[in-house]
């Protein structure tokens, strides 16, 4: 609040208080006001997430680190809508389950991450029976859907965060869930650390792994992405031509655990918001790359707003933000262990009832809803 | 400056280490509050105690049907074994490594930041911030280490799961039968039934 001069001097009493002009009254008033809206607007302003006709049925996943396991979640619980993914340094669906003396968050911290074998890294045999077994009992969408699908897999030869002899593994077991060898494009080749790839020269050294974990392997994964599961896409446009839309992401969450963010971003292209069926592509980030934790750096900045605008794509980045207490999260990574279903022994994440998974849906088919 | 009057200014340089240091011990108290919320013994004694009766059921595995003198799965076994042991040999050689580094380079660190520094005040703080550059380093030694310990530990329970499905005799059938894969474990359990969300989730405006 601000402190009126008194007439008299400073000290203000009852008395001094109907000598004060009624001018100074309202100019007070009018800046106080203005520093609430001020504050508020500081606050990022946020919209319901519009419904814009999406062809659902097109739809794709991309994620590095946590969000490539997230990936291979979303992926494999909706398969009836999805047409492809791509995983970048992530290990296989339900890694988390490979060995059963192991508790999940070890078997996520050791065995899909950075194994002491080959043999005690993910038990992919059996991550593909229960994936069979899930899909079998409707927990997950019919394994047949994955045949025509396209996957693209990375792992960078300098990636000592999630080895190559782990994403292998990924590999392995969309091949065996069945997806065609042909339609699966690995690429272990390129010397990069533990990191989503762009060509830009501002971003990270190729072989680094550090925060924001974007490097500049100088080409552009983004788009590499998403030719692969789109074939015949042009090029990335020069230009946006649409701004990035805000959205209340609370909405679509219905537990307390989830550790996502209230805001969440897209980006549609304006051919998509003016009647155009567009596919819809979801992104997912890493551990420490949220909103919260790089601002825009890696839904602005990775690429795939500009493959969006030259190809109508609409982009989705929900958020997932860092939680000390419950659920703990501390690095702000998407769940591929259980932790959003806290003090639970056999927690579901990995299901069409899982909770991030659930919100994520929600959002989707709130895309591909007929416009208002 | 008098060393006994309260009044005397503090050097920038001491203020900012100072700070510095003020910033480690809340990140350390930040991060030891993180380290025993992990801790939950209970529920990760429950969530493998299930896992394991669960693969042992869909398995139907018992000692008796463990063939334990066969010779291909014993072999795999100890090779397997032994390769896990070089693996945490070598790991544990990096750590050792790493502390060397940083116990070496301690003494140069301590005098380098020392050159330059032309008061007390600026003495002090060189040191401080150098010091505390050498803790982080020591820190994240330690780090590395717990984490190869953990690799090393899930190793050995992975090895252990490995070995006693390969030698349980339906894995010898599976195997026979789909010779190209490297032997499974047991069937895992299915998640419990879903339950409608309203109840299985408190409500987000409970506070819990």
């Amino acid at each position: 609040m601000l402190s009126l001069p008194a007439r008299n001097g400073g000290r203000l009493s009852h008395g001094t208080m109907k000598q004060i002009p009624g001018t100074r009254i309202r100019t007070g008033l009018a800046v106080t006001l203005l520093l609430a809206f001020a504050t508020a607007h500081a606050q990022e302003q946020t919209i319901k997430l519009p419904a814009y006709d999406a062809d659902i049925h097109k739809t794709s996943v991309s994620g590095l680190s946590s969000g490539a396991f997230m990936t291979s979640q979303l992926y494999m619980v909706f398969s009836d809508i999805m047409t492809g993914a791509g995983i970048v340094a992530g290990g296989p669906y339900l890694c988390a389950k490979s060995w059963a003396a192991n508790t999940l968050v070890q078997n996520a911290t050791t065995t899909c991450m950075n194994p002491l074998t080959a043999s005690t890294g993910p038990n992919t045999p059996v991550l593909v029976k229960h994936a069979a077994l899930l899909a079998d009992y409707g927990y997950i969408d019919p394994l047949k859907n994955l045949q025509d699908d396209r996957i693209y897999i990375f792992s960078g030869s300098r990636d000592k965060t999630v080895t190559t002899t782990v994403v292998n593994q990924t590999r392995e077991f969309f091949k065996s869930v069945g997806v065609p060898e042909a339609s699966i494009q690995y690429n272990k080749s390129i010397a990069a650390g533990h990191a989503f790839v762009t060509d830009n020269d501002t971003d990270a050294a190729c072989a680094l792994t550090q925060p924001p974990y974007i490097n500049d392997c100088d080409f552009e994964q983004s788009a590499t992405i998403l030719n692969h599961i789109y074939p015949g896409l042009k090029p990335p446009a020069a230009q946006l031509g649409s701004a990035i839309i805000a959205f209340d992401q609370s909405e679509f969450i219905d537990s307390a655990y989830t550790s996502m963010s209230d805001t969440a971003y897209a980006y549609v292209p304006a051919a998509c918001q003016n009647g155009k069926s567009c596919p819809i592509h979801v992104v997912f980030h890493g551990c420490k790359q949220g909103a919260q934790v790089i601002g825009d750096k890696y839904y602005a900045q990775t690429g795939y707003n500009r493959m969006a605008e030259a190809n109508d794509l609409i982009m989705l980045y929900p958020q997932v933000q860092p939680s000390t207490t419950t659920p703990l999260n501390p690095e702000g990574c998407w769940d591929f262990w259980g932790y959003s279903s806290p003090g639970k022994p056999d927690p579901d994440y990995y299901t069409r009832n899982a909770p991030q998974l659930r919100a994520i849906h929600k959002m989707i088919t709130r895309l591909a809803e007929p416009r208002s | 400056m008098d060393a006994v009057t309260s009044n005397a200014p503090i050097d920038p340089k001491l203020s900012e280490a100072l700070r510095h240091w003020n910033d480690y011990a809340n990140e350390s108290g930040q991060n030891v509050r993180v380290l025993f919320e992990a801790m939950t013994p209970v529920k990760d004694s429950l969530q493998i105690a299930q896992q394991i009766m669960d693969s042992v059921q869909h398995s139907g595995w018992t000692p008796g049907s463990t063939h334990w003198m066969k010779p291909s799965a014993l072999f795999s076994a100890y090779q397997e074994l032994t390769e896990i042991q070089l693996a945490a040999q070598e790991r544990e050689n990096d750590c050792c490594i790493r502390f060397l580094t940083t116990t070496l380079g301690t003494g140069k660190q301590v005098a380098e930041a020392m050159q330059g520094a032309s008061t007390p005040q600026q003495v002090l703080a060189s040191c401080m911030e150098a010091s505390l550059n050498i803790v982080r380093q020591y820190q994240a030694d330690i780090s590395e280490q717990a984490e190869t310990f953990s690799q090393i530990q899930s190793a050995y329970k992975a090895w252990l799961q490995r070995t006693l499905d390969s030698l349980s005799s339906r894995q010898a059938e599976e195997t026979a039968a789909s010779a190209s894969l490297p032997p499974a474990a047991s069937e895992p359990s299915l998640p419990v039934p879903a339950t409608p969300t309203a109840q299985s989730e408190p409500e987000k405006d409970s506070g819990v």
